[in-house]
């Protein structure tokens, strides 16, 4: 076991580390992979130790669990492919963590433990064709909504304490009301407030319960550089744009205002459309995918509704990206004077010609 | 909407505001400095650098201390032959001659024709083509001058000039390249002196302490350079970290009419010449072109105190000041060696108690330094070393791209390392050729930010050398 979580934290010295394959040496700054993805544990440890305060224990079972069966998930794989070295993966835990987060308390105990054995095994297939088609997490996610969605999508109203000891809960038990889309074209827009949505006094999954929580944890990981702001800026614009030109409700401010906090659209901004893998790398590009993300989550939830639609939209730009980092690749430093110098000898050439 | 329309809503919105933004082709002027330039994908904040990527050091290492520290003078000096690319200087010196310090041991009648003279007075102990051994035989400060200017500064030709600098065997910092082909290629085509006093690297600035002490030898040298180019004035470029050096220069008198001086951010890769010409509101240049070319000339500090000493006490470029880092939470030491001293001599006179603890050394500094093997000798256009504990090279299998982005991000010539990388491994020309790798600088940003820890720069500024 190859985890020492203090080293991670207090590792502040250059890192020089010599290819085993070519014996040359790089020098590289304290962030390694396991700092940069560590930043993602220390973001999803408020939003938890909120929800554990509305729902009580039940919020870290599921965490464990998700995090307990990704790495199991991962070891079995590691295991059965006849790899002899066994650590423990930062990005593992990330991933379980993540999970956590996208799930609501009222889950079964087989839904992260399903969540996990997907996205464990996309994760596998994916890093041995050494292709990053789809987000590993947000497919696992999506395949079990599109299944399960009605086990997935139930929610327990605030400060309910739930029980540890029922494997399934049962919907009416907990009477739960999130901000669907359905709620919204009704009447009952008018009776939601919005600091309850700001600090959490709502229903909601794990990592979405308090708006205003959400935005800390998403400005901590812009300004520790893990994530940039392009993509979760360019998905809200884009979608609240859509929401505001269509609206489905006579109040259309408020209407969108309301779809942004709903249905995990922020938590999935931050956590899985600007998690590394199937993103671009340039800025133009990121934009142009929060872009396009943002206005496929607004036009399902407008018109076809559903509480994973932002998930979906995700998976479905995933495979783009690539394509987006070649369309917005930058014109390199100097390029602009090749092509003047390029100009000026065709003009000479062709003056010579004559 | 492409770039040019939204620059045109941007020309429109700043002019209403103020009239000294300027609109120009791609890029966004303000009083001739670049603020962005939207090709690069550049962002709308006020940048007083070259814009797009680079590294901030956040805690830099003192580099002002002004003693030298002084050791113990080499027991034998290696001074390499080659004088640029593939041209060797042809040895004028047998095995067993006695050479005084100063003396010419090598001639080439090549392009670049740089003399080359031992840097010690001993005996010659081995001549291959690429070098010459020298051992020391400590029989005191006897030294070959070079023979008097025959004429005053403000009578002589610039071409009287350039053969003077080429007789020193000046060359300049980094590439190595002969400073009077440079000059010679300048005189005409270049309208603009820039003297490049940045320091982004922590603890490459050897050059401050020597200026503050003889502030002559600067100015003097930068009189001499623009005689030689024909020019009234020079523009001193340095950074913002190095308030004491700026606040000497505006102060002096005698630099008011030839010195302009201007700030930019210290920002790594800022030294790079393209790049300081690109701050200073000059166009874009691309790798394997020389300034002269867009009607720049950049040279360094160091140059110009050579130029001076070869004038006026007749000196060749016979010692180098190396600053010299061995430890992150000590000063940089300066060093003055003689050029073709071992790397092992420096290190061990340094570091006493070297043992194994200290034992890998880089030549130039994070990110940019290579490592060498401790036999090679300084050679002239050396600037800094690094001394590194052998236990913090570690001995890792590379990892795996994560697809962070961040080597996008800190590229200064908007470059895509991440994929330039993939195409290389690959042995891919295409894909290099599309993702333009004939710009990358090897300024090592990417690798150092790299968390997979790929060695990025090193793989595709090889490939682009091959080329």
């Amino acid at each position: 076991m190859n985890m020492n979580l203090f080293s991670i934290i207090e590792n502040k010295q250059r890192r020089y580390t010599r290819d085993s394959a070519t014996g040359r040496i790089a020098i590289h700054s304290a962030a390694s992979t396991d700092t940069t993805l560590f930043d993602y544990i220390v973001a999803a440890i408020p939003l938890i130790a909120f929800s554990f305060a509305s729902y009580g224990t039940r919020v870290l079972v599921v965490f464990f669990l998700s995090v307990i069966s990704q790495l199991f998930f991962d070891l079995w794989l590691t295991i059965l492919c006849g790899e002899k070295k066994i650590r423990i993966k930062m990005d593992v835990v990330v991933s379980g963590a993540i999970i956590s987060l996208l799930l609501s308390p009222c889950v079964p105990y087989w839904g992260p433990v399903l969540v996990s054995f997907i996205t464990s095994v996309v994760e596998f297939i994916q890093s041995g064709l050494k292709i990053k088609i789809f987000n590993p997490l947000a497919f696992g996610y999506c395949t079990v909504a599109a299944f399960f969605s009605k086990h997935l999508e139930i929610f327990a109203a605030p400060h309910t304490p739930l029980s540890v000891s029922s494997f399934f809960i049962d919907s009416d038990s907990v009477k739960g009301t999130i901000l669907a889309v359905e709620s919204l074209v009704s009447e009952n827009i008018e009776t939601i407030n919005i600091f309850d949505i700001l600090f959490g006094n709502r229903a909601g999954t794990i990592g979405e319960l308090s708006i205003f929580l959400l935005v800390c944890v998403s400005v901590y990981l812009i300004v520790r550089r893990t994530i940039t702001w392009h993509i979760p800026v360019a998905f809200l614009a884009v979608a609240g744009l859509v929401y505001i030109v269509f609206p489905q409700s006579p109040v259309s401010v408020e209407y969108m205002i309301y779809q942004l906090f709903d249905g995990m659209t922020i938590t999935v901004a931050i956590f899985l459309a600007s998690s590394y893998g199937a993103t671009p790398v340039t800025s133009n590009g990121k934009l142009l995918f929060g872009a396009c993300c943002g206005f496929l989550t607004a036009v399902f939830r407008t018109f076809f509704g559903g509480y994973s639609a932002a998930a979906y939209s995700v998976i479905i730009m995933n495979p783009f990206a690539v394509i987006f980092d070649r369309l917005t690749c930058p014109d390199a430093f100097g390029n602009i004077f090749l092509r003047a110098k390029k100009r000026a000898e065709r003009v000479r050439s062709h003056r010579v010609e004559r | 909407m492409n770039k040019t329309t939204v620059f045109c809503l941007l020309q429109v919105s700043f002019t209403k505001y103020s009239s000294e933004y300027i609109v120009f082709g791609h890029g966004l002027y303000y009083n001739n400095n670049i603020l962005f330039d939207v090709a690069r994908g550049d962002s709308l904040i006020f940048k007083a650098s070259f814009g797009h990527g680079g590294i901030k050091f956040t805690k830099p290492f003192e580099h002002r201390r002004t003693v030298f520290e002084n050791i113990d003078p080499p027991q034998k000096v290696n001074i390499s032959l080659r004088v640029f690319n593939d041209e060797f200087a042809v040895p004028t010196v047998n095995v067993g001659d006695t050479v005084l310090r100063g003396a010419r041991i090598a001639a080439t009648a090549g392009r670049y024709a740089v003399p080359i003279y031992s840097s010690l007075t001993g005996t010659v102990c081995s001549v291959t083509r690429e070098k010459i051994e020298i051992e020391n035989d400590f029989s005191g400060d006897d030294c070959v001058v070079l023979p008097n200017f025959p004429k005053k500064l403000f009578e002589s030709s610039s071409d009287e000039i350039i053969s003077r600098i080429r007789l020193a065997g000046i060359t300049m910092c980094g590439d190595g390249f002969p400073l009077w082909y440079y000059l010679k290629e300048s005189v005409g085509a270049a309208d603009e002196l820039i003297i490049n006093a940045v320091t982004d690297i922590p603890g490459v600035a050897c050059f401050f302490s020597s200026v503050l002490k003889d502030p002559e030898r600067f100015i003097g040298g930068v009189k001499i350079i623009l005689k030689a180019l024909g020019l009234r004035c020079a523009t001193v470029a340095v950074d913002d970290s190095n308030s004491d050096f700026i606040h000497f220069i505006k102060n002096m008198q005698e630099t008011q009419d030839v010195i302009d001086l201007k700030i930019v951010r210290s920002k790594y890769p800022q030294s790079d010449s393209r790049l300081l010409i690109y701050a200073l509101g000059g166009p874009s240049l691309p790798m394997g072109h020389r300034p002269f070319e867009i009607g720049y000339c950049v040279v360094g500090v160091g140059e110009c105190e050579a130029v001076y000493d070869a004038f006026v006490y007749g000196k060749q470029q016979l010692d180098v000041d190396l600053a010299v880092i061995y430890d992150k939470k000590r000063d940089a030491i300066f060093v003055n060696v003689p050029i073709g001293t071992q790397f092992s001599h420096v290190v061990g006179q340094i570091v006493k108690n070297r043992g194994d603890e200290y034992r890998v050394v880089l030549r130039g500094a994070v990110p940019r330094g290579k490592f060498v093997p401790d036999d090679v000798g300084v050679s002239a256009s050396e600037r800094t070393i690094e001394i590194l504990k052998d236990n913090r090279v570690l001995n890792v299998k590379n990892t795996e791209c994560i697809r962070c982005g961040r080597c996008v991000d800190v590229c200064p010539m908007s470059i895509m390392p991440l994929y330039l990388y993939k195409a290389v491994v690959n042995n891919n020309r295409r894909e290099c050729v599309k993702f333009n790798i004939h710009a990358c600088c090897g300024c090592g940003c990417c690798s150092y930010v790299c968390p997979s820890g790929l060695p990025l720069f090193e793989n595709i500024f090889q490939n682009r050398i091959r080329r």
